[in-house]
């Protein structure tokens, strides 16, 4: 994996982490610095992208070994 | 062949990831309050929007449309208003609320399966939101009879442990005041007693009449809270009595304090401008534009009638940065005037503060606390 996905991967573990400290900190709710609809979108998306990085990583692997 | 459709669906993968990971970051941008400021500030068509002052306004000179300059003059337009709204030079005050459901409790909450439900939810349906709330005793929840058809309610949460004050909140427009629950909390943990009221039209008051077909059109939006100062003076010995409102509930809160001086210091947060200041697009709800209402008294002369008594004030919030309305920095304009002219005629204060931590229609945290400081304050 490339430094960059790497990075990439970082970044989407550490951002739903961060979305949800700003998130309790201040209440955990919808008026709070961090929206809940705020909280769980970025959640959602983060996720998302861990998803299809691990899809397309298993698929290429599973073609390598095949090869 | 099979191969290729691997490299080509993992390389598909890979793009989404990545568009996914884009829209995530994008996501926390936009909710996050620091980071949305700058994106509303960056997104905004013209400078005038959020931070400069349009020449035409600092033209003018607010203290002209200020007519209350004396005591007599108060006391008149006083009366005037309250002839506008309920016909007789004085309040309702005799009038008493229903007991709808003292010490509110439920098991089964049931809730509204509406789309647009956050509109109409009443405290049978957010009672989860209060159970196990630190330092409340009991809820209470009571009707104002209004009208045969519209008997709207408001809640009373009390303290366990008291500090012997009262707050009242009101909502406006667009949720009901479950939607500030943690406020709500945040007062009752420090030992305030909260009233709270929904607008006109939503949640605990969802209306079944027209409030322009009315004799007195005035009386569904200000009369709730009358008679809920009635019922607190009647029956609690609170040491004052202090009132929060948010969007329209702020120009609830900036008239009602103008016409009832039992309410010591008022907060209308990002709710009413004087009429010259106000955008066209935006800050026109018609019951706002009452016509009677506003003959009795400019909107700077209501500002002036809130702020003057022996321990009383009014502190307006306004976010400049906000999505909805009442933004900018236009509070500034006026308060040295209303000031000046509290100041001239008796005791009182008025003060104007612009909240620059996000760009939202909401009562923030630091608008809060600083809410919270005055009401402490002497």
């Amino acid at each position: 994996m490339s430094i960059f996905w790497k990075l990439f991967a970082a970044l989407m573990v550490l951002l739903p982490i961060v979305a949800l400290a700003i998130w309790w900190e201040d209440g955990a709710w919808q008026n709070g610095a961090m929206t809940t609809k705020g909280f769980y979108s970025v959640l959602g998306c983060c996720s998302a992208a861990l998803v299809m990085m691990g899809l397309s990583r298993w698929l290429k692997n599973r073609q390598t070994q095949k090869n | 062949m099979k191969e290729t459709w691997l490299i080509h669906i993992s390389t598909f993968a890979r793009v989404l990831s990545l568009a996914f990971g884009l829209i995530g970051i994008w996501l926390f941008l936009y909710y996050w309050d620091p980071s949305r400021l700058l994106v509303k500030r960056f997104q905004a068509k013209s400078p005038e929007i959020y931070e400069k002052i349009p020449p035409h306004f600092m033209e003018i000179n607010p203290t002209d449309f200020i007519s209350f300059h004396n005591t007599a003059k108060t006391v008149n337009g006083r009366t005037n208003l309250l002839y506008a709204i309920w016909g007789k030079p004085q309040q309702p005050l005799d009038q008493q609320p229903i007991a709808s459901f003292l010490n509110f409790k439920t098991t089964s909450p049931e809730c509204p399966g509406t789309k647009r439900e956050y509109l109409v939810k009443t405290l049978d349906c957010t009672y989860p939101l209060y159970v196990g709330m630190k330092n409340l005793i009991k809820i209470d929840r009571l009707k104002v009879p209004i009208s045969p058809y519209f008997k709207p309610e408001f809640t009373h949460f009390q303290p366990k442990k008291s500090n012997g004050r009262l707050v009242l909140y009101h909502n406006g427009y667009a949720s009901t005041y479950h939607a500030q629950w943690r406020h709500i909390q945040r007062l009752v943990e420090k030992g305030y007693a909260v009233m709270a009221f929904d607008m006109f039209g939503y949640g605990g008051a969802i209306a079944g009449i027209d409030w322009k077909t009315l004799k007195y059109p005035m009386r569904p939006f200000f009369e709730p809270v009358v008679v809920a100062l009635n019922y607190a003076t009647t029956n609690f010995r609170y040491k004052s009595i202090d009132m929060i409102g948010l969007s329209a509930g702020g120009w609830i809160t900036a008239v009602v304090a103008a016409l009832d001086d039992r309410i010591r210091r008022s907060y209308p947060v990002s709710g009413v401008y004087p009429m010259y200041l106000r955008n066209p697009e935006r800050e026109v709800a018609t019951p706002q534009l009452y016509k009677p209402m506003l003959k009795a008294a400019s909107y700077l002369d209501m500002f002036v009638l809130a702020s003057l008594g022996e321990g009383r004030r009014q502190v307006q919030i306004f976010n400049q940065y906000d999505r909805c309305c009442f933004r900018n920095r236009f509070g500034k304009l006026y308060e040295k005037a209303v000031q000046e002219t509290v100041r001239s005629i008796g005791p009182g204060d008025f003060r104007v503060i612009i909240d620059t931590t996000h760009a939202r229609h909401k009562i923030s945290r630091y608008a809060f606390e600083a809410i919270l400081k005055d009401i402490e304050a002497p």
